[in-house]
């Protein structure tokens, strides 16, 4: 069989050229020719029309090409090894064919070029209003015309859509046709990795009723391919992925043909498997096998669909799921586009800002990765739909498609179910050199931003003392951040960072050091600092070296942070020993917001990265109405903004907030019942307006809401049940510079248990204290030979004593 | 070291209780050498952190939480909590005295009534009947708790001496401190009973007798 292939701009640019023409007119199309056992194709790589003067003799019904013009393209062709095809349009509206006239000039054609460049095939085409006609030079052998892009379209094939579609596919002749059926019954469809993803489209592949296969892998079944490889039973551990993927395919449809490549794709002999191909699938982890089939991709115009999921884990917790499934085809943005050939990358850009602030973990290159069969069927679904949609036409649009399976951490509307397809969105790019013209990082940008409802973001910074020369603006700027006024180099004043509606939209403030006056910083920023951490607002400073290289710059900024108990990151192990043992909050981490201590060898750049990373969280609420006077008589004056600061930070969509104290007051963090009114468009508004939310807040000192969050994700959530505990909102919970609030799901129609033992209905509620709200606990006990009871009573006995 | 705050002092010696601590600290460490079962514990679990919906025991306040802590804390402080807040209205609407409170709640601290397995009942109808429910019921579900025979019982009785000792400001405002004397004799009570010298174990008697017919 014969197939032409070329790009989706090409048709277009030959049917414009030659069709509805006055006079009939050529194109000569340069092609590589791909031998293989079943299929010459000749793939298009450029596109010759011949100019006025090339024609011997042009009508409305013939045109003729100059003797010594198909001298030079015989001579081209040779010397090239390019495949030639002539290409010549016809008049009206009807569906072409070749003509007699055509029949005997190229059987003169065809001799000539066999004797010119005997080593390739040649080809003829004619073109009209009505469709595509093609054949082998001089031969009655047709050949198929198809186009590749976004969609892939077959212009022409004689052998065409014939006989009947099993009765199996009687549910998706229905969607597809007839002919996009049989289409798909046609196709030679590679996989590339048998593993997780792969195996799941290989089963999907031979349901839709494709039959031809190359089965690409080098491994075996492992045990651990157990929960994900589909088809993979007990006892084809250690076989090879590709037996065990062709049995299955065979146990789905009735004689396949499946070629087994056992080997990587990174190799060429292997990738070389891969031209036979009509599509490919790559379902494999590296990023050198998809550099390979990527190249293929474009090289050879197979269009491909490339997936990918991630897990990240960080200490046993999950930190988000998160699938991509992307097309290569002409026309579509390529890995090296899309920056997707770096592993770091690659990760990075599967997360949403967030998630990459709280992502300090860097996954090793050989660690075996988290994997969960649902997720893989998901993102392979995924791709199978846009498989259907680039071969056959359904209709759907992505080629770019990323999943979150988490809705975003900051973005819990009350309205929202707990898991979620976040968003879906086409990306647009473009082609750049030789494989994509144009590679843009904006619009590698992903949609779903703009729709999460996180609030407004900031990504808006302030400098003090040195601005950035405009290079290195840029780097904020490629990463959206922007600053105010965004046209003027100027460093922000004190005045300003006095302002609260000023530093409410603030992002972050970059601090650089005064050489000439090393005291002005530690200051200004023991004045301003407090607040612009209860805000919310990240603060960088930047050391400067003094003349002599000495420790003072630093020291200075260190003692003052010290003295103003601001909470401090980047600290020397030297210096973190010095903070008091009740401020200590990680050692080699940090929380936020904090001050950052950054030395001077950091670039602009790499600056950048770390406000992007860490970004603020919503805007405070800062017009928020609750009762004031009560919640300063709660607390007494001290520190009152900061508390203020807090609520109007945890409460940020809401309008409206009752505060009611139930605690006794014995911790030193006290606990409100808060009623809140959500902001309008989060909850529909009834005649009795917004229905306030039920929540608990407890407010205490910075490290004591630290530890008992840190009580929370470490025991608490694992072991007991959902309902029988107090489920935090993390998205709620914030830290300030000295304080930290605490929010949670409040417990309603509840009674404590002494009112409940009180009136002798405590019965059932003991029983299932011990045995379901502490089983989980209690299902942990080991007997300690190290310390006596004695020891364990003892020990916190002091600080115990306060409340119990 | 933890100790009376004065203003119990003279109640405490009403129910003829020693004041000092040292001597119950001697037999608290005597008697505590003993392997713990450990696990995580709540730490604060008295009975206001725990409510009550529809049967279910839904737990609040994590802010003590200790990773590995003796798995009979938890109960003990539980069953110390009701002793000290249980009976806060009955003694100010003066439904109960504190005499008549203590003499009908001692049952359960004698030395019989603490060993595993064991019910103590009260008179059907008597004010206190509710507090012998749950007192029961949670002894029902922590002798599993004990790796050694005793130890809830000495884990008790210093939950209820340091309730007895408790001094933050703002209990004065909201509880009579005659149920914190009360907690602090029943405390005093038991480890004397479990004390293995003689000599205490004699003076302990006494008390316990006396405490007993008030």
């Amino acid at each position: 069989m014969m197939e032409l292939r070329f790009q989706d701009g090409d048709a277009s640019r030959i049917v414009a050229e030659l069709v509805g023409r006055e006079t009939e007119r050529c194109a000569i199309l340069w092609a590589s020719h791909v031998a293989l056992s079943e299929l010459d194709r000749l793939v298009v790589s450029r596109i010759e029309f011949p100019t006025d003067d090339n024609y011997s003799d042009r009508s409305r019904i013939s045109a003729q090409l100059k003797p010594d013009f198909i001298a030079q393209i015989g001579k081209r062709a040779a010397r090239e090894n390019l495949s030639a095809i002539f290409v010549h349009s016809h008049p009206g509206p009807a569906p072409p064919e070749f003509s007699e006239i055509d029949d005997e000039g190229e059987t003169h054609l065809a001799r000539f070029m066999s004797v010119r460049a005997p080593h390739t095939v040649h080809g003829a085409v004619v073109v009209s209003a009505g469709g595509w006609c093609a054949r082998r030079l001089g031969e009655k052998i047709p050949m198929r015309v198809v186009s590749v892009g976004p969609r892939l379209q077959v212009l022409f094939d004689a052998a065409g859509p014939l006989g009947s579609t099993p009765l199996k596919f009687d549910r998706q002749v229905r969607a597809l046709g007839s002919a996009g059926q049989k289409y798909l019954e046609s196709l030679t469809v590679a996989i590339v990795g048998l593993g997780g993803t792969g195996s799941i489209a290989a089963e999907q592949l031979a349901h839709l009723g494709v039959r031809k296969f190359i089965l690409v892998d080098p491994d075996r079944i492992e045990t651990t391919n157990l929960n994900r490889v589909v088809g993979a039973r007990v006892n084809d551990v250690n076989r090879h992925k590709t037996d065990v993927a062709a049995d299955m395919i065979a146990q789905i449809t009735s004689d396949p043909e499946c070629k087994r490549v056992v080997g990587d794709v990174t190799r060429t002999a292997v990738a070389r498997e891969l031209r036979a191909a009509d599509f490919i699938f790559a379902c494999t982890d590296s990023h050198g096998s998809r550099a390979v089939i990527q190249q293929i991709a474009y090289q050879y115009l197979i269009p491909c669909v490339d997936m990918g999921s991630i897990i990240t884990a960080r200490a046993g917790q999950i930190a988000g799921i998160h699938g991509r499934v992307q097309a290569l085809a002409p026309g579509l943005p390529c890995f090296t586009c899309c920056e997707l050939l770096d592993s770091e990358e690659v990760r990075r850009d599967m997360m949403n800002a967030e998630e990459r602030s709280r992502d300090q973990y860097i996954q090793g290159a050989h660690e075996p990765a988290p994997a969960v069969i649902s997720i893989n069927g998901t993102v392979t679904s995924m791709a199978m739909t846009m498989f259907l949609a680039m071969m056959v036409g359904v209709p759907s649009a992505a080629r770019h498609l990323i999943y979150d399976a988490r809705p975003p951490p900051r973005c819990e509307p009350f309205h929202s179910p707990a898991i979620r397809i976040a968003m879906f969105a086409p990306r647009e790019a473009f082609l750049r050199g030789e494989i994509c013209s144009r590679c843009s990082r904006g619009t590698t940008d992903m949609a779903i931003r703009e729709f999460s409802p996180e609030g407004t973001p900031r990504a808006k910074i302030a400098f003090v003392g040195e601005v950035p020369s405009s290079g290195d603006l840029q780097r904020f700027v490629e990463r959206k951040i922007t600053w105010d006024p965004a046209d003027a180099n100027q460093p922000v004043t004190l005045d300003q960072l006095r302002d609260p509606d000023y530093i409410a939209k603030l992002d972050a403030v970059i601090w650089t050091q005064d050489r000439d006056n090393l005291k002005t910083l530690p200051k200004d920023l023991l004045e301003v600092g407090p607040r612009l951490l209860d805000h919310d607002v990240r603060v960088y400073v930047r050391l400067v070296t003094d003349d002599q290289q000495t420790a003072m710059p630093r020291q200075v900024i260190i003692n003052q942070l010290r003295k103003g108990l601001l909470p401090t990151a980047n600290l020397r192990p030297d210096e973190w020993q010095t903070v008091p043992e009740n401020l200590r909050e990680r050692e080699n981490a940090f929380l936020l917001p904090c001050v950052y201590i950054i030395d001077t060898s950091l670039s602009w750049g790499d600056i950048a990265a770390l406000v992007c990373d860490r970004p603020a969280g919503p805007s405070p609420k800062m017009d928020l109405q609750f009762d004031e006077k009560a919640f300063l008589a709660r607390f007494g004056p001290e520190g009152h903004e900061e508390r203020v600061m807090l609520l109007k930070r945890a409460f940020w969509n809401c309008s409206e907030l009752q505060l009611i104290s139930i605690d006794g007051g014995l911790s030193g963090a006290p606990v409100f019942k808060a009623y809140a009114s959500l902001e309008a468009g989060l909850v529909q508004q009834g005649v009795t307006g917004a229905y306030p939310h039920l929540y608990f807040a407890k407010i205490g000192p910075r490290k004591k809401i630290i530890d008992e969050h840190d009580q929370y994700c470490g025991h608490i959530f694992e072991y007991v049940p959902f309902y029988l505990g107090p489920r935090l909102r993390r998205d709620r919970c914030n830290l300030g510079t000295t304080q930290g609030i605490l929010v949670g799901d409040f417990v309603e129609g509840a009674e404590s248990l002494i009112s409940c033992a009180r009136g002798g209905r405590c019965g059932h509620a003991i029983a299932n204290l011990f045995d379901k709200t502490l089983g989980g606990w209690r299902k942990q006990q080991r007997v300690d030979k190290e310390f006596s009871l004695a020891a364990y009573l003892d020990k916190n006995g002091a600080s115990r004593d306060k409340a119990s | 070291m933890i100790a009376l705050p004065p203003e119990r002092t003279a109640l405490v010696q009403g129910l003829r209780a020693d004041l000092a601590i040292e001597p119950l600290k001697a037999i608290f460490d005597q008697l505590g050498q003993t392997e713990p079962l450990v696990a995580p514990a709540h730490g604060d679990m008295h009975a206001t952190n725990v409510l009550v919906r529809h049967g279910d025991a839904i737990l609040i306040d994590f802010e003590k939480l200790e990773e590995h802590y003796p798995l009979t804390y938890d109960p003990a402080s539980l069953e110390g909590g009701l002793v000290v807040e249980g009976f806060i209205e009955d003694l100010k609407k003066k439904r109960l005295t504190p005499k008549k409170l203590l003499s009908m709640i001692s049952p359960l601290y004698e030395e019989r009534a603490l060993k595993m397995g064991q019910s103590t009942f009260c008179r059907p109808g008597d004010p206190t009947e509710w507090f012998f429910n749950a007192v029961n019921q949670i002894r029902a579900l922590s002798w599993s708790a004990e790796r050694v025979p005793g130890q809830y019982a000495l884990t008790l009785a210093m939950c209820l001496i340091r309730k007895g000792c408790n001094s933050h400001p703002e209990l004065r405002q909201k509880e009579p401190n005659t149920l914190r004397a009360i907690a602090f004799f029943l405390g005093q009570k038991i480890l004397r009973a479990m004390s293995p010298t003689t000599a205490t174990t004699s003076r302990g008697r006494k008390r316990r007798s006396s405490g007993g017919r008030q």
